[in-house]
């Protein structure tokens, strides 16, 4: 069990803030290969081998050689997302259809999260804690929704809809969704994901967009009348990591992702030039978002094995239940016959989600290239009076190349496909047995990152703009 | 039959390798993508982008005449669309997936098109702007509906045509026909540049992959990269190639017939490629046809062509002009029904039918493309292209069987048309119709019958529903009595009123007046505005395919075609020959309405209406009547009662325009345009084909008509073309209504009238989902022996799914339904058209 990582000496991998991509994606993300910066000693206090006094752990003789060390770290960290332990979506729409004052908005909130980025810990505005990290790692990563480029009644706002990123669309609504959510009318202009390791960062950084972005607009450009919004935010969501990794079903499927190459994760992330996309999409990637709400009463009341069933892995080990595994920590389940329930039953989650046939699909691609970044995290929204519970679950966040290709296509030709992989089988059980339901959410497309100081969110979708 | 786009992917999913419904990897990519199109708004160029003639060439270019600056304008508009001026607008587009490459525009009937200004305006001596919008004509009307002649392309390539062009331009004297041919030829020299131009971009692409692969050539998805590369090059170099030169192999002729496709469509020109099977078979090797890479081909040319779709009517644009495909003497601004056209393009493909020739003996023209067509139909869930199958008693019976199998898979797909009833009609439309041109007729973007690249068409209207409303109201309409005018407004012969009619035969004598009148009034109107168009709207690159243009000088729409195709229609026929069943039998015959309570029904629009002249009934009483209407027979249904009205109407009508066209009131204007257009060894000769074209504009049509006796309300939308009466739209259909089987229901249409309309009267039949094959099979083959109308249309879809898809379009966005003469995505129609369909009855198979 790896230690708390706020307490650790082990440095934690750093948002990279000058990459082709935003942060906040793929980063902070463990080193993916062993670079000399990191000696054994930190690598076996991040992987819970050091005792109190600071050498190696007697509890499993014989001690941990380095090369053992080492193969622990490739397994449980190189190449994997470094989370921090917060949080927070903020929904906006954009009031004006002017692409001049569009192009100022975004400049300003460039610059508001390059501030925020930027900052410092300092004890004067977190005096309370004991410990000032060198870092709080903020990362701000910005989504643009399909209504920036054209709106719910077609109109082309602001001249872009010729660059509209093509997978770029209202969400849809899938089986499995609460009756209530209406995902056309939960997609916005923009979304501004604030990630960092401490819930007063972010609570400040949030308050710094939403309570302050429009006056400083104001202060800005004289010419906007006084008390003229620019930006009307929506909803401000919050999510929060468990030291564990796991999250409230106490399963630790759905939080973490499977070991790959940076190149392989950049790979199922950004968008490339083969991708057919326009040609300032190159480096960026879509966002999908889903608030997937958990129904613990109805979860808790299963025993153990039934849960097990119901996702497809063991609750302990997070091992899957299939005969064989693979991996080198045994995490990857092995199908050889994607139809037989022998390995796992057939509408388990992850049966449903990952079916890891190796013939290439209809569309001439196998299985594990529909893979994506997850990087979700559980919420907490207090009580539901209607139904006497509490509102939990998971602020799912995933980014990918292509949402058709990879996100859509896992959810529609698999998890919710009741025919999938066999006539009969019904969809995600976890949904079908609605432990599982989705109450918010919406599609969006994070630009590439900052090419230079100065710069802001999304300017190579204005460059080389025929006039509007 | 799919419901909707998920529930084809996963049929699709399950599907074993190999199986005959299954496409291709690579097409499944294509189409994947294109589907993610069809959710969104399709890119238009936006409004006036393309500017004028003389922002692109300067002032002095103002100085050339009219027909220049037209095939200039053509000619920046194609270098325009495929330059980065269309890459940055997303118009100019290549997937690297692609066999056939080009973008068609999102150019639809309903939508309307972008073209580039070449008017001369108020900055210059003349404003021609001002003159041609004064007289319902603009840039815009280009009409389409035109079947171009691909094959002289396919075979010859535009080099020849453009050296030819050149050698006609410096041997003529005529300054009117030099300009003609320097305008082909310029609008042609951009096509080739158009091509090549997307050949550069299929060279950046292939390049693209290659330099990846050489990068990472362990990629994962090496296999696909490396199929780009390969077919990128081969577009490449096709591209390159034609359709400048002759093409050489079955993919350059379909690359070049849709390049092509794209030139006309994007120069505003919306026409239909023709009888395909019969272009292509002489370029398919038998690998091709063995391997299936012919069906990967023709399955990717349907891709293309249904790229453009908008399933989601937010998302419509309207770009409409008033004389967007301006109708001939029409006198007015052309309106067509744009809620029910947003995916309408023209792009019409003919299959089967028989061998073009003037042999005594027919001989059937199915062959390997007819059938990878049918298949590509089956297959996949469009709407385009439209398919038109003809066929006659010869037809195989694979051919039959793969056209009941691709109808019941849902996309109205294909028509089917019969040739042992059509070529007849047809060689007798005109003089100097040969029998090859009649057997080699296709559809000329909608259903009409017409002869690939040698026509030129026009139709008028001789509203049906109009005629029976000024018989029964002294010639005058119900649609507007009361509140604006006393018994209607006024629009024909001042003939008897109701109480003064004194038996069925009065009274249809008095409507054939009318019907006269009518047919003289539009013909008149055809006669003064024939030949307009050629000095407002001339369509160079058209004129290039069609015989007879190059030859003669001459603009297509200046007379240049060979044959001068004239289809005077009637609209609601069926609604009329409902109505007079009525007359015959309740007013007339029974007795049980007196003939004056009935117009004063029709006049109070069923009782909805207070403010109206005449007999005074009551309420119960309308009620009483309305409900006894309803309750009669209707055309359609096998009732010999009611069907001889529709073919007594039909009789009538033809008759009519027979007679008129020689009637001395019009002679004068016959013998001027004789005189014009007439050139030696090319007599100018209109061929005449009639018929019902009710098409889309049964809700248009209906909106300008009052109620009728069949107890239809005013404004209220007709029957589709030949074909059974709807229910009435304010009223539900009654559970239990008794409807014949198909081929029970054919009897109305046998009989020799209907074989009249050579333009072809579509009878539109709706069936149940779950119909059997193997007995679609058999009434497909008793209507290729000769029962039935001689068009026949087959919409699969039950009511209770039409109900479902008008509440929940999402969940249904692949049901299709059959209009005039194509196939529209019910969830995009506008809500009185899902009414109307919703209505129509559903035959037993």
């Amino acid at each position: 069990m790896p230690k708390d990582l706020d307490t650790m000496l082990v440095p934690l991998p750093d948002p990279l803030y000058s990459t082709p991509y935003q942060n906040g994606i793929t980063d902070p993300m463990w080193p993916a290969e062993f670079d000399g910066a990191m000696d054994i000693r930190q690598i076996a206090e991040l992987l819970g081998k050091l005792n109190r006094s600071g050498r190696l752990s007697d509890d499993s003789p014989p001690h941990p050689g380095e090369a053992e060390l080492q193969a622990a770290y490739m397994s449980d960290y190189a190449g994997r997302i470094a989370r921090q332990n917060n949080l927070t979506l903020i929904r906006a729409n954009v009031l004006s259809n002017d692409r001049a004052e569009l192009i100022d908005i975004l400049r300003l909130l460039t610059q508001f999260a390059v501030e925020e980025m930027e900052r410092k810990p300092s004890i004067a505005h977190v005096g309370v804690l004991e410990h000032i990290p060198a870092s709080y790692r903020v990362t701000v990563t910005f989504g643009f929704g399909a209504t920036l480029f054209v709106d719910p009644a077609g109109t082309d706002r602001f001249g872009l809809r010729a660059r509209k990123p093509k997978y770029l669309k209202q969400m849809p609504r899938f089986p499995g969704d609460a009756a209530h959510f209406d995902p056309a009318r939960t997609g916005t202009d923009l979304l501004i994901a604030v990630c960092s390791d401490h819930p007063y960062v972010n609570v400040a950084t949030s308050r710094f967009f939403v309570e302050l972005f429009n006056r400083r607009f104001r202060e800005a450009h004289a010419e906007i009348a006084a008390g003229r919004n620019l930006l009307e935010f929506v909803s401000v969501e919050e999510g929060f990591a468990r030291k564990d990794k796991r999250e409230f079903l106490r399963f630790d499927d759905g939080i973490d992702n499977v070991h790959m190459g940076a190149d392989d994760l950049h790979r199922f992330v950004y968008v490339e030039e083969t991708d057919g996309e326009p040609a300032w999409c190159v480096n960026g990637s879509y966002l999908v978002y889903r608030k997937i709400r958990e129904d613990m009463p109805r979860w808790e009341a299963m025993k153990q094995a039934e849960q097990e069933h119901h996702i497809g892995r063991h609750k302990e080990s997070g091992k899957p239940l299939s005969r064989q595994v693979e991996g080198e920590d045994g995490m990857l389940p092995v199908y050889p016959d994607p139809a037989d329930a022998v390995d796992g039953p057939l509408n388990s989650h992850v049966r449903k989600v990952q079916p890891r046939r190796s013939e290439p699909d209809l569309f001439g691609l196998p299985d594990l290239e529909r893979r994506f970044v997850r990087r979700p995290y559980p919420f907490f929204d207090g009580f539901d009076p209607a139904t006497g519970s509490v509102i939990n679950g998971l602020q799912f966040v995933a980014f990918m190349k292509s949402i058709q290709q990879q996100f859509e296509h896992v959810t529609n030709m698999w998890q919710m496909n009741p025919d999938f992989p066999v006539s009969g089988t019904g969809i995600d059980v976890m949904f079908a047995n609605e432990i599982l339901s989705v109450i918010d959410g919406g599609y969006y497309f994070c630009p590439p990152g900052l090419r230079k100081p100065g710069d802001y969110i999304g300017a190579p979708l204005f460059e080389g703009l025929p006039e509007w | 039959m799919h419901h909707n786009i998920l529930a084809y992917w996963r049929h699709l999913q399950s599907l074993p390798r190999g199986h005959e419904d299954l496409p291709s990897p690579r097409v499944n990519r294509l189409m994947l993508n294109m589907f993610e199109g069809w959710r969104g708004q399709q890119v238009f160029p936006s409004f006036g982008s393309l500017g004028h003639i003389r922002d692109h060439d300067g002032e002095g270019v103002m100085e050339l005449p009219l027909v220049e600056r037209r095939g200039l304008a053509m000619a920046r508009t194609l270098e325009l669309i495929s330059s980065d001026w269309g890459h940055v607008r997303g118009v100019f587009k290549i997937d690297p997936d692609e066999l056939i490459v080009g973008t068609m525009p999102p150019y639809s009937v309903g939508q309307g098109k972008e073209v580039m200004d070449y008017f001369k305006d108020d900055r210059d001596e003349r404003d021609e702007r001002l003159e041609f919008e004064a007289r319902f004509l603009n840039q815009w009307s280009n009409f389409g509906h035109i079947c171009p002649n691909h094959e002289k392309v396919v075979r010859r390539g535009l080099r020849a045509i453009i050296d030819e062009c050149v050698a006609f331009r410096d041997t003529c004297t005529d300054p009117e026909r030099k300009s003609f041919y320097t305008s082909v030829a310029t609008a042609l020299e951009s096509v080739i540049l158009f091509a090549n131009n997307y050949a550069a971009a299929a060279e950046g692409q292939a390049e693209l992959y290659r330099r990846v692969l050489q990068e990472k050539p362990n990629h994962p998805q090496s296999a696909v990269f490396s199929e780009r590369v390969d077919g990128m090059s081969a577009a490449a170099e096709r591209l390159r190639r034609i359709p400048a030169a002759p093409c050489e192999s079955f993919t350059d002729a379909v690359q070049c017939i849709f390049l092509m496709n794209c030139a006309l469509h994007w120069t505003g020109e919306l026409t239909s490629l023709g009888r395909l099977d019969q272009i292509l078979q002489p370029f398919l090797n038998p690998e091709e046809l063995k391997t299936g890479a012919a069906q990967v081909v023709i399955d990717c040319l349907w891709v293309k062509l249904d790229q453009r779709v908008t399933l989601d009517n937010r998302m419509i644009v309207d770009h409409f002009s008033q004389a967007d495909g301006a109708l001939m003497g029409a006198g007015g601004a052309s309106n067509f029904d744009q809620g029910a056209l947003t995916n309408q393009w023209m792009q019409q493909l003919t299959i089967g039918g028989l061998i073009a020739d003037n042999e005594a003996e027919p001989k059937d023209a199915c062959n390997d493309v007819t059938r990878l067509c049918l298949h590509a139909a089956r297959r996949f869930p469009f709407n385009c292209p439209t398919l038109d199958l003809r066929v006659h008693k010869n037809t195989p019976g694979d051919v039959i069987d793969l056209a009941a199998r691709a109808l019941l898979s849902g996309g109205a797909h294909p028509v089917l048309l019969n040739d042992d009833k059509l070529v007849p009609a047809l060689r007798r439309a005109g003089a100097g119709v040969e029998l090859k041109s009649a057997r080699n007729y296709a559809c000329d973007g909608c259903y009409e019958t017409i002869f690939p690249g040698e026509t030129e068409f026009s139709f008028i209207y001789v509203p049906g529903v109009d005629v029976l409303e000024k018989a029964l109201n002294s010639g005058a309409g119900f649609g507007a009595s009361g509140g604006t005018f006393l018994r209607g407004m006024k629009g024909s012969y001042r003939s008897p009123p109701a109480n003064e009619i004194a038996g069925f035969e009065d009274f249809f004598a008095i409507m054939e007046e009318h019907i006269w009148l009518n047919v003289n009034r539009q013909i008149a109107g055809f006669l003064s505005a024939y030949g307009a168009k050629g000095a407002v709207c001339p369509s160079p690159i058209l004129s290039a395919m069609v015989d007879g243009c190059l030859e003669s000088g001459r603009d297509f729409y200046d007379g240049g075609a060979r044959f001068h195709m004239f289809a005077p229609l009637m609209t609601g026929i069926s609604t009329v020959a409902d109505s007079l069943y009525v007359l015959e039998k309740l007013v007339f015959g029974e007795q049980v309405i007196a003939l004056d309570e009935l117009v004063a029904c029709l006049r109070s629009d069923w009782g909805a209406r207070s403010d109206v002249v005449g007999r005074k009934i009551t309420p119960e009483r309308v009620a009483e009547l309305r409900a006894l209407c309803l309750a009669q027979l209707r055309f359609g249904h096998g009732n010999k009662a009611v069907d001889r009205h529709a073919w007594r109407l039909i009789d009538s009508f033809v008759d009519s325009i027979e007679r008129a066209l020689k009637h001395p009131m019009h002679a004068a204007a016959i013998a001027q345009l004789e005189s014009r257009f007439a050139s030696p060894g090319k007599p100018f000769n209109l061929v005449v084909t009639p018929g019902v074209g009710t098409f889309e504009q049964y809700n248009f049509g209906g909106s300008f008509s009052g109620a009728t006796p069949d107890g239809r309300r005013a404004s209220a939308p007709l029957a589709s073309d030949l074909s059974a009466s709807p229910y009435p739209q304010d009223l539900e259909v009654p559970e239990g209504t008794p409807i014949p089987s198909l081929t029970q229901a054919f009897a109305s249409w046998n009989d020799r009238a209907v074989t009249r309309f050579a333009d072809g009267a579509p009878s539109d039949f709706n069936i149940a989902e779950d119909s059997s094959p193997e007995a679609l099979t058999k009434a497909i083959r008793v209507f290729a022996d000769g029962q039935g109308s001689n068009v026949m249309t087959v919409t699969t879809a039950n009511p209770t799914t039409l109900a479902a898809a008008e509440a929940a379009p999402g969940d249904y966005d692949l049901v299709r339904v059959r209009m005039g003469g194509w196939t529209e995505f019910f969830a995009v129609l506008f809500s009185d058209h899902k009414r109307q369909h919703r209505r129509r009855p559903v035959y037993a198979v």
